[in-house]
C-alpha cells in the first residue's frame, strides 16, 4: 500500500461527485439550532428578570360586540335546524337504503372503517346500522367544550341576578324599585337619600302598598376560615325576627342569613367588611360566582358596613304597578332630587346587560374558538381517514365508482359523526357542568337545551365543514394513478 | 344467472401504434394490438418490460404519449369524465394487490362495488345465484361472513377476483393477480379461474409472469423492451 486510497469500483460516483452529501447539511443545521439554543437562552434568562410583553390592541368596537354577542343566538338557530334536518337526512337514506341497493352500499360505505390500519377508535357495534360504530372524540370534545363555555357564559350573564331575585321575591317582594337612575343594578352605585325615602314610605302607607327598603354593599366576606367577596343586602326587619339588629350592642354579631354556599352553619362567627356578624340562618339562591349573598338588617347595614345612620339606601321596593310607583314618586319628589321608578324586569335586565356587554363576548369567542377546533380537527381526521384508506377508495374509483359517490359516503360519514358527536358531547357535558361548581363559590352554571343546539351547530358544522374541506379535490387526494401502483 | 360476455365487438380493446415513456425512459413504442373480446390474452414479460403499463393504458389509469386506444369499442375518455366511470363499470379490474376493505366481511366485498354501482341486488334471484355460483367456483362460501383480514393471500385473491366478476363485466383486466400466492395456491387459482372462464366465455388480458397462468390463457403474447415480440 501506498497510502493512496484505492476504488474497487468504477468510481462514477467518486469522479462525478454525485453522490448526494446529506452530513454536510445536518452539520450546518445543527450549529444553527445550537446558536438559535443560546439566543434563546439567554433571551429566556433575560426575560425572567424583565418580562417580555406584547400588547397589541385594537380599539373597542361596540358593532364587534353585538355581533359577537349574537352569534349565541345565531348557533343556537343553526343547531335547532341543522340537528333535526341532518335526522331527517339520515332517515331519509335508511329508508332510500330499504328500496334501493346502491344507497344501502353507500349508508354501509358510511358507517365503517375500511381498513383496520390505524384504527385505535371507541367502537360501538350496535351503533353501526343507525349512525356509525364509532364515537368521534374529537368532534365530541368539540362539542362539550362548545355547551360548557355557552353555559359558563350563561351563568356569568344570568348569575350574578340571584341573589336580586331572590331577595326581590322572597325578602322584600315588589314589582316598581325606586333608584337614582333607570340604569341601575347592584354592580353601580346608586342612592336613595334618607328623606326622599322616608316621604315615598308615607306616601305608600297612605295608599296601603307595601314598602320595602333595600341597601346593598359589596364587600369582603370573611367566616369559617373562608374568604369571598360578598353582596351584602341590608333589608326592613321586625323587631321580633331573629334578623332583628339591636343597635345598642353595636356593630358585634350582626345576624345575618348566610347563603348556603359559604356552607356555614347557624351560630358561626365571621366578619364583613370587618364588622363582627353571626349566622342565623342559611338560605340557598343567594349566591352569585363572584359574590356570595348575606343578607342583613337595614338599620346595620346603613350604621356598621356604610358607617353612618343616615346612610342613603339603594333601592325602595314599591309592591305596586309601575304607573302608580310613579305617581308615587311624583308626590315624595322635592325639587332637585334625583330618582326615577323602574320594574324588577329592567333592574334584572339593566344586571343582565353588564354583563352581557363586559363578559359574554369573551365566552362566545370561546365557544367559537371550540367550534374552530372541532372543524379543523375533523378536517385533520378526514384528511387521515383519506391518506389511510387512499389505495382502498383508489381501488373503488379505478372499478368506476364515481368520486361524487366517495363525496357523498364521506360527507354522510361526517353527518353521522357530527350526530353522534352531539349526543356523546351533550352526555358528557351534562356530567362535567355540574362538577363545574366545585371550582367556585356561588357559581352554579346549568346545562340547558339552548346550550346542547350551539354544541349541536359546531359538531355538525365542524364535521360537515371538514368533510366538504377535505372532499373538495377527493380524486386528488386519492390520486388513484399513483394509489394503484403496487 | 350470467356473466355477460361481450358478442358486439370483435376485440374488447385495440391499441394502434402506442408509445408511452416516464420521463426520458421509453416504457412502450409503437406497439399496436387487438384483444379479442372471448379470449384470454395473458401478456408475459420480464420485470420493466411495460406489462403492468399496459394493462394500465388499457383501464385509461395511465395516458398514452402517442397512439390510440380503443376498450369496448370506444376511445378511452379522460379520467375525470363521467363516461369514464361508465366505461370501466364494464370491466373487471383485479391488482396485484386485491385492494379489499379488510374491515369488512367476504360478502361484503364481493358485493359492494356491484352494488354500489346498480349492476347487483340481493332481492333477485338471478344476482344471489350468480354469488353462490362465484364462491362457490372459488371455493371461498364457508368464508362468506368473515371479516377479510382474517384471510390468506389466497383466500383475498379470490375474493377480489370475486369482486371483479360481480359487477357483470364484459371484461377482464388482471394485473400480476399471484404475484403474492405461493405455487401451489396459483395453480388452485388459476384452475379454479379457468373453469369459471370456460363456462362464462368471458375475455380479457392476464399480465404475469407466473408459468401457472398458461393455464387460462387463449393466446400469449411477450413484450420485450416495449415491443411485442
Amino acid at each position: 500500500m501506498d497510502g493512496t486510497r484505492q476504488t474497487r469500483s468504477s468510481g462514477f460516483l467518486v469522479h462525478h461527485n454525485r453522490f448526494p452529501k446529506p452530513r454536510n447539511g445536518q452539520l450546518v443545521a445543527g450549529v444553527l439550532l445550537l446558536c438559535l439554543c443560546l439566543l434563546l437562552g439567554t433571551v429566556t434568562l433575560d426575560t425572567r428578570q424583565i418580562p417580555l410583553i406584547v400588547n397589541l390592541t385594537l380599539p373597542f368596537n361596540p358593532a364587534v360586540e353585538t355581533a359577537i354577542n349574537q352569534l349565541q343566538g345565531i348557533l343556537e338557530t343553526i343547531g335547532a335546524i341543522l340537528l333535526p334536518v341532518s335526522l331527517l337526512l339520515l332517515a331519509l337514506l335508511k329508508l332510500a337504503a330499504y328500496r334501493s341497493p346502491r344507497m344501502s352500499q353507500i349508508d354501509l360505505w358510511s358507517s365503517r372503517e375500511f381498513t383496520r390500519s390505524g384504527m385505535r377508535q371507541l367502537s360501538i357495534p350496535g351503533l353501526t346500522w343507525l349512525f356509525a360504530g364509532s364515537i368521534p372524540v374529537i368532534a365530541s370534545l368539540g362539542v362539550a367544550l362548545a355547551i360548557m363555555t355557552t353555559s359558563i357564559g350563561n351563568e356569568i350573564v344570568h348569575g350574578p341576578n340571584k341573589p336580586i331575585q331572590t331577595a326581590l321575591t322572597r325578602l322584600t317582594p315588589g314589582n316598581s324599585l325606586v333608584v337614582q337612575y333607570s340604569a341601575d343594578m347592584p354592580m353601580l352605585q346608586s342612592n336613595i337619600p334618607i328623606s326622599l325615602a322616608k316621604r315615598v314610605e308615607a306616601q305608600a302607607a297612605r295608599k296601603r302598598i307595601q314598602v320595602y327598603q333595600l341597601g346593598q354593599n359589596l364587600s369582603s366576606l370573611t367566616v369559617g376560615g373562608q374568604t369571598a367577596t360578598a353582596l351584602t343586602l341590608g333589608v326592613a326587619v321586625k323587631k321580633n325576627s331573629s334578623l332583628s339588629w339591636n343597635p345598642s350592642l353595636g356593630c358585634n354579631n350582626v345576624p345575618v342569613i348566610m347563603s348556603r354556599s359559604m356552607g356555614s352553619y347557624a351560630g358561626e362567627l365571621g366578619t364583613d367588611d370587618g364588622v363582627g356578624i353571626r349566622v342565623v340562618a342559611n338560605r340557598s339562591g343567594l349566591s352569585a360566582m363572584n359574590r356570595v349573598g348575606v343578607v342583613m338588617d337595614q338599620s346595620a347595614l346603613a350604621q356598621c358596613l356604610d358607617g353612618s345612620r343616615l346612610a342613603p339606601i339603594n333601592a325602595i321596593v314599591l309592591k305596586a304597578p309601575l304607573s302608580t310607583a310613579k305617581h308615587l314618586l311624583a308626590m315624595a319628589k322635592t325639587p332637585g332630587q334625583v330618582a326615577t321608578v323602574i320594574t324588577k324586569a329592567q333592574y334584572l335586565s339593566n344586571s343582565e346587560k353588564f354583563w352581557t356587554s363586559n363578559v359574554k363576548p369573551i365566552t362566545n369567542i370561546l365557544a367559537v374558538i371550540s367550534g374552530l377546533l372541532a372543524l379543523v380537527a375533523m378536517a385533520g381526521t378526514i384528511a387521515s381517514r383519506l391518506s389511510r384508506n387512499r389505495r382502498e377508495y383508489a381501488a373503488k374509483l379505478a372499478a368506476g365508482v364515481g368520486v361524487g359517490t366517495l363525496r357523498a359516503v364521506e360527507v354522510l360519514r361526517a353527518l353521522k359523526d357530527g350526530v353522534v358527536a352531539t349526543i356523546v358531547g351533550s352526555l358528557c357535558s351534562m356530567i362535567i357542568i355540574p362538577a363545574l361548581s366545585l371550582t367556585e363559590s356561588g357559581f352554579h352554571p346549568s346545562w340547558t337545551s339552548g346550550d346542547a343546539l350551539v354544541g349541536a351547530s359546531i359538531g355538525l358544522l365542524g364535521c360537515l365543514g371538514g368533510a366538504f374541506f377535505r372532499t373538495a379535490h377527493l380524486d386528488r387526494a386519492v390520486d388513484f394513478r399513483e394509489s394503484t401502483k403496487i | 344467472m350470467s356473466i355477460t360476455s361481450t358478442t358486439r365487438t370483435t376485440y374488447a380493446a385495440e391499441m394502434a401504434h402506442v408509445t408511452k415513456s416516464y420521463g426520458n425512459v421509453v416504457v412502450l413504442e409503437d406497439l399496436s394490438y387487438s384483444f379479442p373480446s372471448n379470449e384470454i390474452v395473458l401478456v408475459e414479460g420480464e420485470s420493466g418490460s411495460g406489462k403492468s403499463t399496459l394493462l394500465r393504458l388499457l383501464q385509461g389509469i395511465e395516458v398514452p404519449d402517442y397512439g390510440n386506444i380503443s376498450l369496448l369499442g370506444h376511445p378511452i375518455p379522460p379520467s375525470r369524465s363521467k363516461h369514464y366511470g361508465h366505461l370501466l363499470r364494464q370491466v373487471g379490474i383485479v391488482f396485484q394487490d386485491p385492494l379489499l376493505d379488510n374491515n369488512l366481511t367476504v360478502t361484503e366485498n364481493a358485493t359492494a362495488i356491484a352494488r354500489i354501482n346498480g349492476r347487483w341486488n340481493e332481492d333477485k334471484v338471478d344476482d344471489l345465484d350468480l354469488l353462490s355460483f362465484i364462491f362457490h367456483a372459488f371455493e371461498i362460501e364457508r368464508f362468506a361472513d368473515q371479516p377479510v383480514h382474517q384471510l390468506s393471500g389466497g383466500q383475498k385473491l379470490r375474493v377480489a377476483l370475486a369482486r371483479a366478476l360481480m359487477s357483470h363485466p364484459r371484461w377482464l383486466l388482471l394485473d400480476e393477480p399471484t404475484h403474492m400466492v405461493d405455487p401451489a395456491g396459483k395453480v388452485g387459482i388459476y384452475k379454479q379461474l379457468k373453469g369459471l372462464l370456460d363456462e362464462t366465455n368471458l375475455g380479457g388480458v392476464i399480465v404475469s409472469h407466473d408459468l401457472e397462468a398458461r393455464v387460462v390463457a387463449n393466446k400469449i403474447v411477450t413484450i420485450e423492451s416495449g415491443r411485442i415480440v
